[in-house]
């Protein structure tokens, strides 16, 4: 018999691709045969030319999983197909969904079915949290970030009415390390009176929150110019350099693993950047780094990105994304994993789902 | 030290080319023209003979010893020779190519193959990308610049190849002559340190002439320095001191300059004068060469011109020096031998019709008085003025006396052949009179410095492991910066007194404990993110209740969620409100070249608007500290002024000790402040009221 989990959030980029990450690397450690499914996509992307879910991608190379990516993610929503359903033409997708489930589900002992990324996802292909849950017989665990007391405890109970029977837990992240206590001592006995099972509370962590160099360069549409083998590494901060290169030290040594964007004509800034924990330097106004400047930041180890952008632009570009970029990262998956592990009460997890 | 590079007995010129015009060709030229008399071997594969010597097709080929290596090929080729170089033996080498780390990363491992190789192969290497090196007792030219300057006493080093050549011809137009002649390069292994040590050594070498743009390693800098300025004086142009311009070292050289400020405490360490242009360095150093140190800091001047003497007088007070009181021996003795019309007080007026013979009457009185440290000699081109003559004069007392002669011959077009007369003779020659007084200042510094004994680094007993520790803790949770609740522990450790205080998680720990200690009290937000409490509103003064307590633990920690909602909130700091005392910071700043740059001032306006501050490198000594303290305009203030007591100076020199071994000891901390430290009345001691720090990555 296959267990099927449904993960579902409260809201988009919560944290959700990494928690379905983290129980199936938990669950395959701990000898069970694991399968994902996304049953409806947003995030997809041209992988050759195949149109493929991100996330479907990176779960199979990552676990080496054999399904095809078809199945994985069965039905992918792209503009052309919005419009489509938009025009009138509403076919159901329930058949579709299904078969895919069966071709996943053999042999599998656990599913995680990455669910929407809010509650309020899926109305318009009919295959909303509830729907999905219902037709392929899952049960779930909805995952809540960390905003403020309030929306935490109002999200948690949102949930449970939202998800009815089928909800059978919640894990909370990103919680301020100086709310910890507070949501251990009070929310959680709060909302598990209301028959909201809390199986983690994890505390906010930067580097998850961090977006690597390459994602930078490419939402930048910018050009790597040298330490090419760094393009991984993760930008935690990101920090403006237009100032005296006197004050500049000080100011950058406030912040660790930091992007710094800078003027490609501020050879003192990019140099002060490199003396601190500086993890990548974005240079606008294309202006080229003298080769110096390169070789110092090669030696360093550190990626320059040259955007043709000014200041401000490329600041509000970074500042669109930042924190809402996927889990794409052996580090960031890493970090979670451990993460998961030291704050979930497994035990409690296991027993509600039945894994035992 | 540098023997085989300064005067070898035998140089290979790797790349000798025949075709006029090229590098090769005018190295080679060089070498052979300026007389040198050791085995000159051209390394060309393609000639058989260039400028009349026969030609190798490689090092290889050649059987004797080869002292010195000049390699002048395309930069690809270098590190190959180099190698070579070393399995032969070749004592030093100087890369003459350009092409390195000025072109980018590959340039760069290959400097740093150099320096491995310098190393590997004890042979020591200039360069790359320099003009070359002259030594003018070997006699040797190893360089491709225009001439060769005379002998003289002046080793000059320049980071800028291009100003070598241009100090050249200036010298070259103003008989100005050198020992050594080194244009630096990149420095891939040779810096100006290692000439330093050399030249300490010197005998030849009585005054080193710098170019820097940049240094290598500050804090050996600064040691190599004060042991050579402690009997030769160092003259040093540092630029890059503005921001645009410290901009133009950074794209110059790819280093980071230090702050100005870092320099010019380093400086004043190391007894290095700073020469502020082209022309004061060759001023400078040229006085220094020639004429012995000043006695004492009273001038004598000797004019044959009213205005220009009290011109010279100005400056003279301007810059500290003073003019001398001629003893009544000396006034008895001018005023037998000039005019009852001339001064026989000083400035010395000999006046406009004076013949050589009276300013040599004049000079001869003046020199021997002991009250007279350094003479000024300044003449104006009258009708009747014998310039050359009183040239003579002048160099003649000067060969005589042990004080300093300096000339001001006050023209160009007339008085060029005194000028000449006197720059043959040694004897120093100003056009106008600040000049002059400059050199002179710089002459009395260096006595100065000279007479001081070697700084001496206290040390107190602290409590390093306890540092250590917070360190550690810190880094483990993965922060850098140290906030007020953790720092004062470390002030403690290092002995400087701190108020009552503790970190207060609850509000009814907050109440409890500002019960225990008494109000009023001091409430600081407790965050390790929030390092600049007062910019969020995270401090609040004069609290004198209970409920003044909670109502400041509510606003604090709610201002501190509202400004820095990602903050991490302890609490609050409960603090007792200390009372009296002026207001005092001190801090430091990890300068890139120079290492731990402590700062001092006092607080509120004098720091903020003012910008009254001084700063010393640590570790400095009890005198650097005081001297410190005394730079500072508002100093007057802590003596207490207007019936004010004064504030307990030795008690804030220690704490500036302890900062400096603080920092001293712990290389990772990058940045430190107390701020403020509030200094009481004279035997009541300091107190470190709030402190922050941040450690290196």
């Amino acid at each position: 018999m296959t267990t099927n989990i449904y993960v579902t959030s409260t809201q988009t980029f919560s944290g959700k691709s990494a928690l379905c990450i983290g129980l199936l690397s938990r669950f395959t450690r701990d000898g069970f045969v694991v399968g994902y499914m996304k049953p409806v996509s947003t995030t997809a992307s041209m992988v050759g030319n195949q149109l493929v879910d991100e996330d479907a991608h990176f779960v199979k190379t990552t676990f080496d999983l054999a399904d095809p990516l078809e199945a994985m993610a069965p039905v992918i929503l792209t503009e052309k197909r919005v419009a489509t359903i938009l025009s009138g033409d509403r076919e159901s997708l329930d058949s579709q969904v299904q078969s895919a489930y069966q071709t996943i589900a053999t042999d599998k002992d656990i599913v995680v079915l990455e669910g929407g990324g809010s509650l309020r996802e899926g109305w318009i292909v009919n295959l909303a949290p509830p729907h999905v849950i219902n037709l392929l017989q899952a049960r779930t665990l909805v995952l809540v970030p960390y905003d403020n007391d309030l929306q935490l405890v109002d999200d948690l109970i949102t949930a449970r009415v939202r998800l009815g029977d089928s909800l059978v837990g919640a894990v909370i992240n990103r919680v301020p390390s100086h709310r910890t206590g507070f949501v251990q001592s009070q929310v959680k006995p709060f909302v598990e009176r209301h028959n909201v099972p809390i199986f983690a509370i994890l505390p906010r962590q930067r580097v998850l929150l961090s977006v690597s160099v390459a994602e930078l360069a490419e939402k930048l549409g910018g050009e790597v110019l040298c330490s090419h083998h760094a393009v991984d590494e993760l930008v935690e901060n990101l920090m403006v350099g237009a100032m005296s290169v006197d004050s500049a030290l000080t100011y950058f040594r406030r912040k660790p693993n930091k992007a710094v964007i800078t003027g490609g004509d501020r050879p003192d800034i990019q140099l002060a950047a490199l003396e601190t924990s500086t993890h990548c330097l974005i240079l606008t106004g294309n202006l080229r780094p003298s080769p110096l400047i390169l070789g110092r930041a090669e030696e360093a180890g550190v990626p320059i990105i040259l955007t043709r952008h000014d200041t401000m632009t490329a600041v509000q570009t970074i500042e669109t994304f930042f924190g809402k970029t996927r889990f794409h990262q052996g580090k960031k998956v890493r970090s979670f994993e451990s993460l998961l592990s030291k704050h979930t009460d497994f035990e409690a997890l296991y027993t509600a789902f039945g894994l035992h | 030290m540098l023997e085989t590079l300064f005067s070898p007995k035998s140089v290979a010129v790797v790349g000798a080319s025949r075709t006029q015009g090229k590098l090769g060709y005018a190295v080679l030229s060089n070498i052979i023209q300026s007389g040198f008399s050791g085995h000159i071997y051209p390394i060309n594969p393609k000639a058989d003979e260039i400028l009349g010597l026969p030609c190798y097709a490689s090092l290889d080929d050649v059987e004797g010893e080869i002292d010195l290596a000049v390699i002048v090929i395309p930069a690809k080729f270098v590190v190959e020779v180099l190698e070579t170089c070393g399995e032969r033996n070749v004592g030093s080498a100087i890369v003459i190519s350009a092409g390195f780390r000025e072109t980018g990363h590959e340039g760069l491992m290959a400097e740093r193959k150099m320096a491995e190789l310098a190393e590997k192969y004890h042979m020591r290497t200039v360069g790359p990308n320099c003009l070359g090196v002259i030594d003018t007792l070997t006699p040797m030219n190893a360089s491709f610049a225009v001439g060769m300057p005379r002998q003289g006493r002046i080793a000059f080093m320049s980071q800028s190849g291009a100003l070598c050549t241009s100090i050249l011809d200036i010298a070259l137009a103003q008989e100005i002559g050198f020992s050594h002649f080194v244009s630096l390069g990149n420095k891939a292994d040779l810096n100006e340190i290692d000439f330093l040590q050399a030249w300490a050594k010197d005998s030849e070498s009585k005054v080193v002439m710098a170019y820097l743009e940049g240094i290598a390693d500050g804090a050996r800098f600064i040691q190599t320095a004060r042991q050579l300025t402690k009997h030769k004086p160092i003259i040093a142009i540092k630029s890059g001191s503005t921001s645009a311009g410290s901009r133009a070292v950074s794209s110059h050289t790819g280093t980071l300059a230090g702050s100005e400020r870092a320099y010019e405490a380093a400086f004043k360490q190391a007894g290095v004068l700073r020469a502020g242009s082209v022309g004061e360095l060759i001023d400078l150093s040229v006085a220094l060469a020639y004429q012995p140190l000043p006695r004492n800091e009273q001038v004598a001047i000797i004019t044959n011109a009213g205005g220009p003497g009290i011109m010279a007088t100005d400056a003279i007070e301007r810059c500290g020096l003073r003019l001398a009181s001629l003893s009544q021996e000396t006034m008895d003795g001018l005023r037998q031998a000039l005019p009852s019309a001339a001064s026989v007080l000083n400035p010395v007026d000999v006046l406009g019709d004076a013949l050589a013979d009276r300013y040599r009457a004049a000079l001869q009185s003046t020199a021997t008085d002991p009250n007279v440290g350094a003479l000024l000699v300044i003449l104006t081109p009258q009708f009747m003025t014998e310039i050359e003559e009183t040239a003579h004069a002048v160099r003649e007392v000067a060969d005589h006396s042990d004080i300093p002669v300096l000339a001001c011959f006050m023209g160009e077009a007339n008085t060029e052949a005194g000028a000449k007369i006197l720059a043959n003779h040694n004897v120093p020659n100003y056009v106008v009179p600040e000049r002059a007084v400059a050199a002179l200042k710089a002459m009395v510094d260096q006595r100065q410095w000279q007479e001081r004994p070697l700084p001496q680094i206290e040390t107190f007993d602290v409590d390093r492991e306890r540092v250590a520790r917070i360190f550690q803790r810190v880094r483990t949770d993965g922060r850098l910066q140290i906030g007020d609740a953790e720092a004062r522990d470390i002030l403690a450790a290092y002995g400087i007194p701190i108020p009552a205080s503790k970190l207060c998680p609850t509000v009814e720990e907050a109440v409890a404990f500002a019960e225990e200690i008494g109000y009023p009290v001091v409430m600081k937000i407790a965050s390790p993110d929030i390092l600049h409490k007062t910019d969020i509103g995270g401090v609040r003064l004069n609290i004198e209740s209970a409920s003044d307590v909670r109502d400041s633990f509510d606003l604090l920690t709610f201002r501190a969620m509202r400004y820095m909602p990602d903050a991490e909130i302890w609490g609050c700091l409960v603090q007792q409100q200390v009372r009296g005392g002026k207001e005092i910071i001190t801090g430091m700043n990890r300068d890139p070249q120079f290492g731990p740059l402590v700062m001092f001032g006092l607080g509120g306006i004098y720091v903020e608007v003012l910008k009254d501050v001084s700063f010393r490198i640590a570790p400095f000594s009890r005198r650097e500290a005081n001297e410190m303290m005394r730079e500072i305009r508002s100093f007057n203030l802590l003596r207490g002024v207007r019936g004010e007591a004064p504030s307990d100076i030795e008690a804030i020199s220690d704490t500036l000790l302890k900062v400096s071994q603080l920092v001293a000891d712990f290389p990772d901390i990058v940045e430190m402040d107390i701020n403020p430290l509030m200094a009481f009345e004279k035997g009541r001691g300091v107190m470190g009221i709030d402190m922050r720090l941040v450690l290196s990555p």
